[in-house]
C-alpha cells in the first residue's frame, strides 16, 4: 500500500498532468534534463564502481585477517559512515574538502597548492562514494563468508600465490555477490539528492536535484514525475538485468 | 614394513617438466626439534620424526594433540616457533606453500565448486606451467588412476562424497609432489564408504610409491593403513612404531589405553626380574608378567580385551560382576567391576559366553604373557 499507491499515483501523473508524453519530451529535450540525467548515470556507475572495489577490498581484509582487532577496526571504519545522518555525513565531506579544509591544510603543509574541490562534481562523487561502500562492503563480505576457507587453503597448498587465489577462486565465486552489490550502489545513487545539492551546488545538476528545481520553482509537477518514472525504469532495467545474468537463486543467496 | 622400489614407468612423467626431482617420487622427510606456540599455548613440542621414502605414516591422536598444527607446519601454512622441517634433505621450515612441492588431502573435499573435476585437477598443474596438452593428458591420466575416466566435465556437487574425495586424491597427486599430506581425509564420508576409500587410499599408495602422512582420530583407520603410527597427545609424540609394535608392545599407559583399547589395572607394587619382565603386585595376586619402560616410574598393568576369557589359565584372574554385555555378532563385549580395580572390559566369543549374565558374579582369566607392564603417563 505505501510502496505501490505513490509508485502508481507516480506514473499515473506522469502521463495524465499537462498533456502525457510531452512529460517525458521535456525531460529529454531540455538541456538541463539532459545533463542531469546524463551526470546521474554516469556517476552513479561511477560511484557503484569505485564503492564497490573499496568495500570489495576492505571486506576482503576482514574477511582475511586473523587479528580481531584489525577487524573490529575496519569494520568502524566502513560502517561508521553507515551510522551517521546524512546531513553530519555531508557536513564531514564539507569540512574535508573545503578551502580551508582538512584536506587542503594538509596538502599546504607538504608544499602543495590547495584543491578546490568543493561544489564539483568530483565533491559530489566522493561523498556518494563515501555513503555507499558501507552497502557495497556488507553485501560483499556476505557473499566472501561463504566461501569455505579450506578452498583457500587447498590452492595455497598447490603453491598457488595470493593474487592467483583472489583470481581463479575467490572473484569467480565472490561474482554474484559482487554484480548484486554493483546493482544495488548504482540503484541507490540514482536517488541521492542531499549530497548533489550540498556539495556539488549549482554547478553539478544530478537529476534529483533537477526534479525538485520542477516542483519547487517551476510548479512542473508533470515533467518532475515524469523524470522520477525515467529513473526508476533504468534502477528497474539494471536490476532486471542483473537478475538475468546472475540469476535468481545466486542473487539470494548472495544477498541473504 | 618395507615399500618396494618399484619405481612407476617413466611414460607418466612428463617430459616438458624440467624441475629436479618431481619424478623421485616419494621424497623423506625429517622433523628436527620442531616446536610451535600460539601466545602461551604449545601446540607441538619439540617434535622429532623421520619419515622414509615412500613410507605411510599416520599421525593419531585425540583433537587437539598437535596433530594438525604438525601438518600445517609441514605444508607451509605455519611457520615452525623453533626446529626445522627437511623434506628430501632440505630446510623448508620457513619457505612458502608454493616452494615445497606438496599435496594436501582435505576432510571438507575442498574441491572448487565452480571448476569442473578436469579443471580441480589441472589446477595444480596450472600453476606449474604444465602445457596445455601435458596438462590434458596427465588429467586423463588422474581419472583413469582415482577410477573416474568420463566425469572430467562433470562439477564436483554432481559427484558423491567418495567420489569427490577420490577427485581431492587426484588433485593432489596430479602434479607427482615429493609428499602428500591427509588432513581426516575420510572423516566426512560414512562407515562403508571408508572401508571403500581406505582400500583406495592403500592402493594409490602403493602404485605411486608416494610418501604420505596421514592425520586421523580414528584408530581402525591408522591400523588399516600405516606403515607406521606415530600417536600424539597434548602436542607430543609420545609413541612412534608399526601399528604391530604399538598395539602388541605399547610403551606406555596412554598408547595401550587409546590404540590397543585395554585395560588399565592399577598395581600394588612392581620391580624389575629383567629388561623385559616384572613381578607385579596386581588383584590381590602376584605375577611375572613382560614390562616396558625404564622400570622407575609409577605403572599400570595393560591388559587387552581380548586376552581375557573364561576359561581357567594360568595368569591373571579377575572376580567381578557382569555391568553389562553388548553382542557384536561373533564377540560380546563384557563389562565388568572388580573390587579395587574397577571397570574392566573383555571381548569375548559370543557363543562361549552365552552364560554371562548382568548383575551376576563372573570370573575372567588372563594369561601373564597377553599382559604388559607399561609405564603410567
Amino acid at each position: 500500500m505505501f510502496v505501490l499507491y505513490p509508485l502508481v499515483k507516480l506514473g499515473i501523473d506522469s502521463f495524465s498532468t499537462g498533456d502525457g508524453l510531452s512529460n517525458y519530451a521535456a525531460v529529454f529535450e531540455s538541456a538541463a534534463g539532459r545533463k542531469a540525467l546524463i551526470t546521474t548515470v554516469i556517476g552513479s556507475v561511477i560511484v557503484a564502481v569505485l564503492a564497490v572495489g573499496i568495500g570489495g577490498i576492505c571486506s576482503w581484509y576482514i574477511r582475511s585477517t586473523k587479528s580481531t582487532f584489525a577487524r573490529i577496526v575496519l569494520w568502524l571504519a566502513v560502517l561508521t559512515p553507515f551510522w551517521m545522518g546524512t546531513v553530519t555525513k555531508n557536513y564531514a565531506i564539507v569540512l574535508l574538502i573545503a578551502e580551508n579544509g582538512a584536506l587542503n591544510q594538509l596538502l599546504d603543509v607538504v608544499g602543495l597548492s590547495g584543491l578546490d574541490l568543493l561544489y564539483t562534481p568530483t565533491a559530489v562523487l566522493l561523498g556518494m562514494v563515501y555513503t555507499m561502500v558501507p552497502y557495497a562492503a556488507v553485501s560483499i563480505y556476505g557473499a566472501l563468508l561463504t566461501i569455505d576457507d579450506s578452498l583457500l587453503s587447498a590452492a595455497r597448498s598447490m603453491g598457488a600465490s595470493r593474487a592467483r587465489i583472489i583470481r581463479t577462486i575467490v572473484l569467480p565465486l565472490a561474482m554474484p555477490g559482487i554484480v548484486a552489490s554493483t546493482a544495488l550502489v548504482f540503484a541507490i545513487s540514482l536517488g541521492f539528492y542531499v549530497t548533489p545539492v550540498l556539495l556539488g551546488g549549482a554547478q553539478t545538476p544530478f537529476m534529483a536535484t533537477f526534479i525538485q528545481d520542477r516542483i519547487l520553482t517551476f510548479f512542473d509537477y508533470g515533467v518532475a514525475s515524469a523524470a522520477s518514472v525515467v529513473l526508476l525504469v533504468i534502477a528497474i532495467v539494471i536490476l532486471g538485468l542483473v537478475v538475468a545474468l546472475v540469476g535468481r537463486e545466486r542473487l539470494v543467496r548472495a544477498i541473504a | 614394513m618395507t615399500v618396494s622400489d618399484e619405481q612407476i614407468p617413466a611414460a607418466s612423467v612428463p617430459t616438458g617438466e624440467g624441475r629436479a626431482g618431481t619424478n623421485g617420487r616419494g621424497a623423506a622427510l625429517e622433523l628436527r626439534g620442531v616446536s610451535k606456540h600460539f601466545g602461551s599455548t604449545v601446540a607441538l613440542a619439540e617434535a622429532n620424526l623421520s619419515v622414509r621414502p615412500g613410507e605411510f605414516l599416520t599421525l593419531l591422536g585425540p583433537s587437539g594433540s598437535g596433530k594438525t598444527t604438525m601438518l600445517r607446519l609441514i605444508v607451509g601454512f605455519e611457520a615452525p616457533t623453533s626446529g626445522q622441517i627437511l623434506l628430501r634433505g632440505s630446510d623448508i621450515s620457513h619457505m612458502s606453500p608454493a616452494e615445497r612441492d606438496i599435496g594436501m588431502v582435505f576432510q571438507q573435499y575442498a574441491l572448487f565448486p565452480h571448476m569442473t573435476v578436469a579443471d580441480n585437477i589441472a589446477y595444480g598443474l596450472k600453476i606449474r606451467r604444465w602445457p596445455a596438452a601435458e596438462r590434458k593428458h596427465k588429467v586423463e591420466e588422474m581419472l583413469e588412476l582415482i577410477r573416474l575416466p568420463g566425469f572430467g566435465d562433470r562439477y564436483p556437487r554432481q559427484l558423491s562424497g567418495g567420489q569427490q574425495q577420490r577427485v581431492a586424491l587426484g588433485r593432489a597427486l596430479a602434479y607427482d609432489p615429493a609428499l602428500i599430506l591427509m588432513d581426516e581425509p575420510l572423516g566426512a564420508l560414512d562407515r562403508t564408504l571408508r572401508l571403500q576409500m581406505e582400500e583406495e587410499i592403500r592402493r594409490l599408495h602403493r602404485k605411486l610409491n608416494a610418501t604420505v602422512i596421514y592425520v586421523t582420530h580414528d584408530q581402525q583407520e591408522a591400523l588399516a593403513l600405516s606403515d607406521r603410527i606415530a600417536i600424539m597427545r597434548d602436542g607430543r609424540i609420545v609413541a612412534l612404531g608399526t601399528p604391530e609394535e604399538l598395539y602388541y608392545r605399547p610403551g606406555n599407559s596412554f598408547v595401550a589405553s587409546f590404540f590397543a583399547n585395554a585395560n588399565l589395572l592399577p598395581v600394588d607394587g612392581h620391580e624389575r626380574r629383567s629388561a623385559d619382565t616384572a613381578w607385579v603386585h596386581c588383584a590381590g595376586q602376584e605375577l611375572e608378567v613382560p614390562a616396558v619402560g625404564g622400570g622407575g616410574e609409577p605403572a599400570v598393568l595393560s591388559v587387552r580385551r581380548r586376552s581375557l576369557r573364561l576359561g581357567p589359565a594360568d595368569g591373571l584372574r579377575l572376580d567381578g560382576t557382569v555391568e553389562e554385555t553388548l553382542l557384536f555378532g561373533d564377540e560380546r563385549e563384557v563389562a565388568m567391576s572388580v573390587d579395587g580395580i574397577g571397570r574392566v572390559v573383555a571381548v569375548l566369543d559370543a557363543r562361549d559366553s552365552g552364560e554371562v549374565r548382568v548383575g551376576e558374579p563372573i570370573t575372567l582369566y588372563a594369561p601373564a604373557a597377553d599382559t604388559l607392564l607399561v609405564p603410567e603417563i
